[in-house]
This record gives C-alpha cells, sequence and structure tokens, in this order.
C-alpha cells in the first residue's frame, strides 16, 4: 500500500514523452515555457515559476527555453515542461514524479501523515487558485480583453492574433463550466481565494516552511502561484489585496524569492 | 429533304450523309442559309450563355460548314458543364420561302439543379470516402458550387465548398474559390495537422498550355502524433499562417495522362509564400516527361522531377510542412514513404525531417502483359514495366552552391526493377513492383523485393 | 445549539440508496452523514426525482424560505445556524479539512464519475438502468444521459489538455484516485475518525465518497478492490454506516425478504425491475408507429415534390412542336420535348443578323 504512490512507472505516464536513452541528471536540461516579457499569461506563469522553484530548491541545474509554441510542443498541452536526456515531462506532478525517481526528494524524512497533509494542500492550490487564476484571467471581461488575449494572441499574425486567442478563452470557459466555475461571481471567486490563503496562512503559521524548516515540493506550488498574484498588474487586481492581508504568506514568499533566485541571478 | 441527326461523337456526320439524298451530292457547295437556332430543353441556364454559343451557326454558309458548326456547338455546350445531353436537329425551315432555309434544333437536357453521391477515393497510399453535393449552374452560367466530406484511413477527415464559374462563358477560362478544412497525420514524419484555409484560382489556357494561378490562405494547426515522435519535429508543433501566391503551369502533350504512349508532359510550379502571414519561402518545382512508343507497343518513358525552395530571410528556417520529401512505391522507387534523406536521429525509426531541395528521375520500359491476356478490353489497362529510378534530397546551402549541388550529385540513391501497373479510372494508377535498391546512403528507409503502391501522382 | 420549532423544520431532499446505503449519491450521503453527526433535526425526503427538490438539484436543504444545493455550501449554512461537528477542530485542523476536501474534489472524484458514468460498460449495463429505475417516467429518459455528458465533461475537461488522449486520461485519473485513497488512509491512520474521537465534515465528506465505492455492486470496480486494502478506510465507512445510519426493522424486513425472494426467484422478476413494463411497450409502441407513418408523410412528401419539378424542368410554359413526327422517330428522346422561353427573343436576334 505505502508503495504504490511512490512507485508510478515513468513510461506509462500520459505526461512524459520518451524520445530516447536516459542518463542520471544531464548537463543541458531545459525548460521550455512561452515567452515571459510579451506573451505568457499568468496562469501558465504561475505554473512554469512553481516547476522553476521546485528544481532551484532540489538543486537541479537547467536553463529556461523560451519558445512562442512551448504550449504546442508540450506532451500534454500545457506549460512548462523539461527536456532531460531521453524524456520529456511536462506540468509538476510528473515532473515531481520524475525528479523523485531520478532520486532528488524533497520529503524523504516526512511521514506519511505530513506527506498526505502536503499533497491534500497541493490539490488545494489546484482546485481553488488556478482556477479562480483562470476565472480572473479569461472569464473577466476587463482583465481578458486588455491583457490576457492581447498577450496569448502577440506571437501570431492576423487573423490567429484573434481567432487563437478566442479559441483559448473557448477552452477555459468550458473547462469553468464543466466544474462549476463559470457560474461563480467575482466575489465568490474572491471568497475562494480568501479562503484558500487562510487556509494556508493557518498551515503556515510562523514557520519559514510549510512544513519545519526545510522546502517542500507545497512551498514550491505555494510560492508560483501567491508570487504571481502579488506581482502581476492588473488592471483589476483583487487578488493581489487579497494575498497581502495576510502578512506571513506575503513574508514567505518574498524569503523563497530572495532564497531561491536572487541567488541564482548573483 | 430529310433531317440529320448528328450524332456525337464523330465529327464524320458529313460521310454518313442523309439516306434519302443520292451518294454524289456534293456539301461542300450546297448554299445553306440558317434561318433559326432552336435551343429546347433550357430552364435555368442563361440566354446569353447559349447564344454566345450558337451564334457561329448563323455564319454557316455551306451544308458541310453548317454541319461542322454543329458540332463543334454541340461540343462546346458539353464542355460548358450545364447540359447531362446535347442532341442536334437539323431540318428545313418550315415557313420560309427560301428553299436553302434550315433550322437547327438543339435538345439539351440540364443537370438536375442539386445532386449528391459518395465516392471512394484513392489518394498517395490513402483510401477515403467521399461524400459530396454538388450543384452545378446555380445563377444560369455555369456557377458551381461543390461540397465534399472526405472520410479516410489513417485519420484524415476533411470537408470543403468550392465554387467556380467560368469567366466570359468560357469554361476553359475558371475562376474557383472555396473554403476548406482538413485534417491529416503524416506518420512517416510524426506528425499531424489541421489545415483551415481560403483559396482563389484562376485556370486560363495560353498559346503554350495551361496555367493556374492560385492564392492560398491557410492556418496550418501542427502537433506531434505521438509520444515517440522526435523532437525535431515536436518543436515545430503549432500554429502557423501561409499566404502564398502559386503559379502552375502544364503543357500536356501526352495522349494519355496515365499510360502514355507518346508525347511529353512539362510541368512549372512556383509557389512565393509571404503575403501576410508567418510563413515565408519561395519554392519552384520542374516535372519532365518524354514518351516514345517502339515495336511492339513497348514504350519508353524518360521523367526528370526537380525542386529547390528558399526562406525568403536567411535566418528562418522552413517548416517541416512546407519540405520537400522523397521516396514512395510510386516515386522514388525502392524506398519507404518519405523515406530518403534526413531523419531524426534520436530514434530507432526516426522521423524524415524533408529538405529543401530535391532531384529525382526515372527511365521505364513499359509492354503490354506477356502473351498479351484480354487484349482491346481489360487487358489494356495493365502493362508490365522496367525501371530505373534515381534521386536526391538535401539542403542547399546558396553561398556554397557548387559544394551543394556538387552534394546533390555525389549522394545519388538509385534502384531498378520491374512490375506490373494498373491504370485506375483516368487519373489513379496503382502498382505492383519488385525492386533492388542499388545505392543508399546512411538514414534512408530502404524497402527492397516487393512493394505495392498506389496514387495519382507518380514519375 | 439553535432550537427548533416546528416552524423552521429543516427538509433535505436527497438521492435514493440502495446496498444498503441511505443514498448512492457522495454529496447526498455527505450531507447526511454530516446532519447525523451533529444531531440536525432535519426532515430527510428520499427521492429519485430532482425536480422534487425545491432548487431541481439534489442534494438540497430547505429552511424557512432559504434552498441550499451545493454540499460546501451547504455545510457553510448548517455551521452559521450553529449546527456543525466541526467546532472542537483548531484552526489548522480546520484549514486541512479545507484541504482535504479540495483533495477529494480533484483527485477522486473525476474517477469516482468515470466509473460510474464514462466506463462504457458500466454505464450501460448497471448505472443507467439503476437511474432508469428509480426516476420517475419522462426524466428518466433523458436525465441519466445528461448526467453523464456533464460527467464526462467534467473528467475530460477538467484532467484531460489538447495534446493526450482518452485513454491516458483514464490512467492518470485512476492512478491519481488510489493515490488519494492511500493519502486519506495515512491521514487517518488508526485514529477514531479523522481528527481524533470525533466525526467531522471531513468524516462526512470522506464517507460520501468512499461508501459508494465500496458498497455499489458495480460490474468493474478497480477502486472497490484498492479500497479493500485501505483498511482503517474500510473500518470507517462501516462505523460510520452501523452508528449513524442503523437499518429500521422494516428496512431489515424488507432487505431478507427480498434476499429471499432473489433466492427463490433465482432471477429477479422483472415485474419488479421495471415496474412500468407495460406502460413502457405501449408507448414504444405508439412511437415506432408515429415514426413510420412520419417517415412515410416525409419520403411522400419529397417524392412529389421531385416529380412536380420534373415536370416543370421538362414542360416549362407552353408546347411547341419543332419536328414533324417522322423526323422525331430518329431521336433517342420522347418527340414532345420542346419549347423554351427564349427561342422567340433568339429568333428576332438572327433576323437582324440577316
Amino acid at each position: 500500500m505505502a508503495g504504490d504512490m511512490s512507485s508510478s512507472p515513468l513510461v506509462v505516464d500520459a505526461f512524459q514523452a520518451e524520445i530516447g536513452a536516459s542518463e542520471p541528471w544531464p548537463v543541458d536540461v531545459c525548460l521550455y515555457q512561452q515567452y515571459a516579457a510579451e506573451q505568457i499569461t499568468f496562469p501558465d506563469y504561475a505554473h512554469c515559476l512553481s516547476v522553476k522553484t521546485f528544481l532551484y530548491m532540489c538543486g537541479l541545474d537547467f536553463r529556461v527555453e523560451q519558445k512562442t509554441n512551448a504550449e504546442e510542443m508540450s506532451p500534454s498541452g500545457k506549460v512548462p515542461f523539461i527536456h532531460v536526456g531521453a524524456f520529456l515531462v511536462s506540468e509538476l506532478d510528473p515532473i515531481i514524479a520524475f525528479v523523485n525517481a531520478r532520486g532528488f526528494n524533497l520529503v524523504s524524512d516526512m511521514s506519511d501523515t505530513e506527506r498526505s497533509e502536503m499533497r491534500a494542500y497541493m490539490s488545494m492550490i489546484e482546485s481553488i487558485l488556478v482556477n479562480a487564476e483562470l476565472y480572473l484571467a479569461w472569464l473577466d471581461e476587463t482583465v481578458s480583453t486588455e491583457i490576457t488575449k492581447p498577450r496569448y494572441g502577440c506571437p501570431y499574425p492576423w487573423p490567429l492574433s484573434w481567432m487563437l486567442p478566442l479559441r483559448k478563452q473557448k477552452d477555459v470557459r468550458a473547462r469553468l463550466s464543466s466544474n462549476g466555475w463559470k457560474d461563480k461571481t467575482i466575489e465568490q471567486v474572491c471568497e475562494e481565494v480568501r479562503t484558500c490563503c487562510q487556509a494556508l496562512s493557518e498551515r503556515l503559521d510562523e514557520q519559514p516552511y510549510f512544513f519545519g524548516d526545510n522546502p517542500t515540493e507545497l512551498d514550491a506550488l505555494v510560492f508560483g502561484h501567491l508570487y504571481t498574484l502579488l506581482t502581476t498588474s492588473l488592471p483589476e487586481g483583487p487578488f493581489a489585496e487579497i494575498v497581502q492581508k495576510f502578512p506571513n504568506l506575503a513574508a514567505f514568499c518574498k524569503r523563497i524569492d530572495e532564497k531561491f533566485f536572487k541567488q541564482e541571478e548573483n | 429533304m430529310g433531317t440529320v441527326y448528328a450524332k456525337a461523337p464523330e465529327p464524320a456526320t458529313v460521310n454518313n450523309p442523309p439516306q434519302e439524298g443520292p451518294d454524289d451530292i456534293d456539301f461542300e457547295h450546297i448554299p445553306v442559309k440558317v434561318e433559326r437556332v432552336v435551343v429546347e430543353g433550357v430552364g435555368r441556364t442563361k440566354d446569353d450563355v447559349i447564344i454566345k454559343e450558337v451564334r457561329p451557326l448563323l455564319k454557316a454558309e455551306t451544308f458541310q460548314e453548317m454541319v461542322q458548326k454543329s458540332h463543334e456547338v454541340k461540343q462546346r455546350m458539353e464542355k460548358l458543364g450545364l447540359f447531362k445531353r446535347v442532341g442536334i436537329f437539323i431540318d428545313t425551315a418550315k415557313d420560309s420561302a427560301n428553299k436553302d432555309s434550315y433550322e437547327i434544333t438543339f435538345e439539351v437536357r440540364e443537370f438536375r439543379p442539386i445532386s449528391g453521391g459518395m465516392n471512394t477515393l484513392i489518394g498517395n497510399n490513402d483510401a477515403s470516402l467521399l461524400f459530396g453535393v454538388k450543384l452545378p449552374n446555380v445563377l444560369g452560367r455555369g456557377e458551381k458550387v461543390n461540397g465534399e466530406y472526405t472520410h479516410g484511413t489513417k485519420q484524415t477527415r476533411g470537408y470543403s465548398v468550392m465554387m467556380s464559374k467560368p469567366l466570359n462563358a468560357n469554361p476553359e477560362i475558371l475562376l474557383s474559390g472555396g473554403i476548406y478544412q482538413f485534417h491529416g497525420s503524416y506518420p512517416w514524419s510524426g506528425y499531424k495537422e489541421t489545415d483551415r484555409g481560403l483559396d482563389i484560382d484562376l485556370t486560363f489556357p495560353s498559346v503554350l498550355g495551361m496555367h493556374s494561378l492560385r492564392w492560398d490562405g491557410v492556418w496550418r494547426d501542427l502537433r506531434s502524433l505521438s509520444r515517440t515522435t522526435s523532437f525535431a519535429v515536436r518543436e515545430q508543433a503549432g500554429h502557423s499562417l501561409k499566404s502564398s501566391l502559386k503559379h502552375v503551369f502544364v503543357r500536356d502533350m501526352r495522349d494519355d495522362g496515365i499510360l502514355p504512349s507518346s508525347g511529353s508532359l512539362l510541368r512549372l510550379t512556383q509557389e512565393y509564400a509571404g503575403l501576410g502571414g508567418n510563413v515565408e519561402f519561395s519554392k519552384q518545382e520542374l516535372e519532365l516527361q518524354f514518351n516514345k512508343s517502339l515495336f511492339w507497343d513497348t514504350v519508353v518513358q524518360l521523367s526528370l522531377a526537380g525542386g529547390v525552395m528558399r526562406p525568403l530571410h536567411k535566418k528562418d528556417d522552413i517548416r517541416i510542412n512546407d519540405r520537400f520529401f522523397l521516396g514512395g512505391p510510386l516515386t522514388l522507387r525502392g524506398f519507404s514513404l518519405k523515406g530518403v534523406g534526413p531523419h531524426s536521429d534520436d530514434h530507432p525509426a526516426g522521423n524524415a525531417l524533408g529538405a529543401e531541395a530535391y532531384w529525382m528521375c526515372a527511365a521505364h520500359i513499359y509492354t503490354p502483359l506477356p502473351f498479351r491476356p484480354g487484349k482491346g478490353g481489360f487487358g489494356d489497362l495493365f502493362r508490365t514495366h522496367f525501371f530505373v529510378n534515381g534521386g536526391n534530397l538535401g539542403n542547399i546551402n546558396f553561398n556554397d552552391l557548387q559544394g551543394s549541388l556538387k552534394d546533390m550529385g555525389n549522394d545519388i540513391r538509385w534502384a531498378c526493377g520491374w512490375g506490373i501497373v494498373l491504370r485506375m479510372g483516368r487519373v489513379a494508377r496503382m502498382e505492383l513492383n519488385y525492386v533492388v535498391p542499388m545505392a543508399v546512403k546512411q538514414g534512408d528507409s530502404v524497402n527492397p523485393g516487393l512493394q505495392f503502391g498506389i496514387g495519382l501522382s507518380f514519375l | 445549539m439553535a432550537k427548533v420549532n416546528d416552524g423552521d423544520k429543516m427538509e433535505l431532499h436527497v438521492w435514493k440508496g440502495d446496498w444498503g446505503l441511505p443514498s448512492i449519491d457522495p454529496n447526498s450521503l455527505s450531507v447526511l452523514a454530516y446532519c447525523k453527526f451533529s444531531g440536525v433535526p432535519v426532515d430527510v425526503k428520499v427521492t429519485g426525482n430532482p425536480y422534487r427538490s425545491p432548487t431541481g438539484e439534489l442534494p438540497s436543504l430547505r429552511h424557512n424560505d432559504v434552498s441550499e444545493t451545493d454540499v460546501n455550501t451547504i455545510f457553510t449554512y448548517l455551521r452559521k445556524q450553529n449546527w456543525g461537528s466541526d467546532f472542537e477542530l483548531s484552526a489548522k485542523q480546520s484549514a486541512d479539512v479545507l484541504a482535504f476536501s479540495a483533495m477529494l474534489e480533484e483527485k477522486l472524484l473525476p474517477a469516482l464519475l468515470h466509473l460510474w458514468w464514462i466506463d462504457g460498460k458500466t454505464y450501460v449495463d448497471f448505472t443507467r438502468p439503476w437511474y432508469n429505475k428509480i426516476m420517475p417516467f419522462p426524466l428518466n429518459f433523458f436525465l441519466p444521459g445528461r448526467k453523464q455528458k456533464a460527467a464526462s465533461l467534467r473528467v475530460f475537461l477538467t484532467k484531460g489538455g489538447e495534446n493526450i488522449n482518452n485513454s491516458d486520461v483514464e490512467a492518470k485519473i485512476y492512478k491519481e484516485a488510489k493515490e488519494c485513497l492511500n493519502l486519506l488512509s495515512y491521514k487517518l491512520a488508526d485514529k477514531e475518525y479523522m481528527f481524533g474521537q470525533q466525526p467531522s465534515s471531513l468524516d462526512a465528506l470522506v464517507f460520501g465518497y468512499l461508501a459508494p465505492i465500496l458498497k455499489a455492486p458495480l460490474p468493474s470496480n478497480q477502486l472497490q478492490n484498492h479500497l479493500r486494502q485501505c483498511d482503517n478506510l474500510c473500518n470507517l465507512v462501516n462505523k460510520i454506516l452501523l452508528r449513524f445510519f442503523p437499518l429500521s426493522k422494516a428496512e431489515i424486513e424488507e432487505k431478507q425478504k427480498k434476499e429471499e425472494e432473489a433466492r427463490k426467484a433465482g432471477v429477479t422478476p422483472e415485474d419488479t425491475e421495471f415496474p412500468h413494463k407495460r406502460r413502457n411497450m405501449v408507448l414504444a409502441a405508439i412511437f415506432a408507429g408515429t415514426a413510420m407513418v412520419g417517415y412515410a408523410f416525409m419520403s411522400g412528401l419529397i417524392q412529389l415534390r421531385m416529380a412536380d419539378f420534373q415536370q416543370q424542368e421538362e414542360f416549362p410554359g407552353q408546347q411547341k412542336n419543332t419536328n414533324n413526327s417522322a423526323d422525331s422517330s430518329n431521336s433517342p428522346k420522347p418527340p414532345d420535348f420542346s419549347a423554351s422561353g427564349f427561342d422567340p427573343m433568339f429568333e428576332e436576334r438572327s433576323n437582324e443578323g440577316e
């Protein structure tokens, strides 16, 4: 029973594509995402930031390759994805499983209960923050028209520059409609985000990381999303204010930013 | 006086004079005056189209001329694509005092206003089912609307709506346009693609041959076919918008499109992409074919084809869906479909990546089947052939043109063999060959021994 | 605790139950369990007709003139009314409840939906017949299909992606669901309930999701096999069932009777399985008859039009004989093809040309 969760076979995973032989952790690991300055939308940016943070936390070297077609290249159709030797792995969970299988593990000394709590909180980010980000980016009239759609369409010539964002918006709307988020009002979405932040804030308390003194993948995930919400400037930015109301979360973001990103830059 | 019923398609009506008349009548010198032309059975077709076609009849002065012209008119009217059947009656004008007055009656039968159908289609090594709806002659001047849906093996899906209109009521000058969507997979390269586009096409004849000028605006969505698609192909996934102008010139002097016995073919294709969109290249292609009949119905055929393309800006790459590929059972026999040239090397069965230039040539000797079974009928659909074909596919470095050309000439792939050719209708052919590849380069995917092919284009 | 008058009695509409469960719907079960845990004086209405509830969806809670339908909002509402089982929990534990309920929704629900609605065999052999049976007449024709469509959208839109196919999605959701069961099992460990001795709203949710997996006799149920290995979770479900949903005497008798009948008949008699058999047959006959007559009428109509059209095509306007009868015998066509609206005009022009 205990073995079930960690021994997920790699090649059967839908989010990987095998394209050759394997090596331990090659030097030329590459993370693919869209152009950060002009193109990427903030929900995607949050995902990329989470993965980058996780890889930094593991102390793994990689370089970031920016491609306009990163989304279409990805084996799962979502960014980011990493190219490690023979493998392509996309999205955070499969990347964590892949990195763990290569012997890099942030949570090796955690108890089963703690690990299960960590996964639960990660699910909460996925089911609340990710949906809320998609809602704000694509369903909110002002944000989608002024920010998201122009950015999403910017690498393409007319008329693709307006057709592709419309198509993407339709997809996102269908997705949010299927899980009930489309019918929420922006106030309800904010309330969800507030509840989520409240829970995170309670859990974090005054610790440096969510589970004590060492970072876990939950920290990477939370940082990726909260930092994005805090720093993205939008015409309507209710989320940043909500996050700001929880000082320990804001401090947490600042801490991780300084520890893993400012250092990397130097 | 009797009536001549001109029976299609022999233009030799003249040689079958009306029975009542004595045999020695000199038709060339009987003066006639065409008093009246009646066209019966006209429904939707506009009068001006028909008037334009039949007007020359009024100028006929001798009996032979009249018959000859009637027949020409009939052929032209059939070409318009407006009528299912055209029949001619020639009679003396009843109410005229003049003895030489004639009245010509055309009996035409128009197409139904709408027709539908279901066909099977043979593409290059692919079969598909086609459902079509046709509206010939929508506005009365040969305007055709054609809707099609194809559903094929290998996940091929497509639909299209095409409209065409003869310009100036001349069926040879055709302006057409349409919208289409097509989804196909390209397993040799490991990708699939959805195309959505519109095109406008003008076909017109000149003294040298047929021209076709076509603008195509197409949105192409390319995706990896599977998880094993190589990274080199995967990198090209995504959306591209091609807006290109293409000119095709064809001078076809052959007596048959599939199994010719004499004549030559010249086809020149030029494409310029870059009128908007984000795909920019120029592409030239050439195809030549000569046929010569020898003794005992043996035909020698020599073919040559080649092409080259270059990006408009030096730093740009040409996408995989625009590049040339080489190899296959109807082109470079002895090699797998698109099996020649650069392949991705990160996988045992690498993906064909294509290249920016190619050439190939072929020499065939066609003979009828041994002992000629079914001569004059079914057996004439078959030929045996012996062939040698060779070619190369590679990238050209325009800074070192000489070196590149030398490379293209050095790394020749070639194969020879023999087999049976079957003609399928007027457009396609099927081949079963035994092939021996003679020169192969590393990375090529060969197909020695028996090779089966079916398709529209062949060399 | 709030005092309840007769006037503000709460009414809870839930899906019908089966196989010893008070309801077969996870959400209904969760709400039921939550009410039982904290002893909410609620009037439970078991139904197979979602339109009987005030909101048109199940489960649905009505109190005075407030109607709530979503599990979370029902919990929130009850909590606001001071009915709840979470008051003992610390702030951190409350956060955990939120996190784990998100995990259930994110990881376990897709597999559950797939199991019941998307897996073809289960849907055709089990889910649809079951819902057909419990839903009232016209609803059972379209509601199961609609529920299936919603489930399929939910699973493939949230879990799928542009470049992955459905079988990959299936492998993924079942893997996630099994992992989720493991994680729940770790969280429960050997405690009585998730957070100690008292059941919480999380226990209600877990019970709602797991009880149908454990009890429903689905034709194929890989989650059930996996869940059976998690002893502590099975125990939790059985414990809650025993403690909070004891069978009434009548129900026990009915169950025994049913079992006996089944044993006697070997096969369940069709009449009890499909109570509306005769009516359905009559309706089917009427439907088939209407369809056939309709079809005949339609095709007749089309033929009629076609004939009309052809006539018009072949004999437009007035008739005019241009050939004498002797000539027309040469013609392969009927002789009286003739007349076109245009020849007079042409005659004129030809005269001009002379």
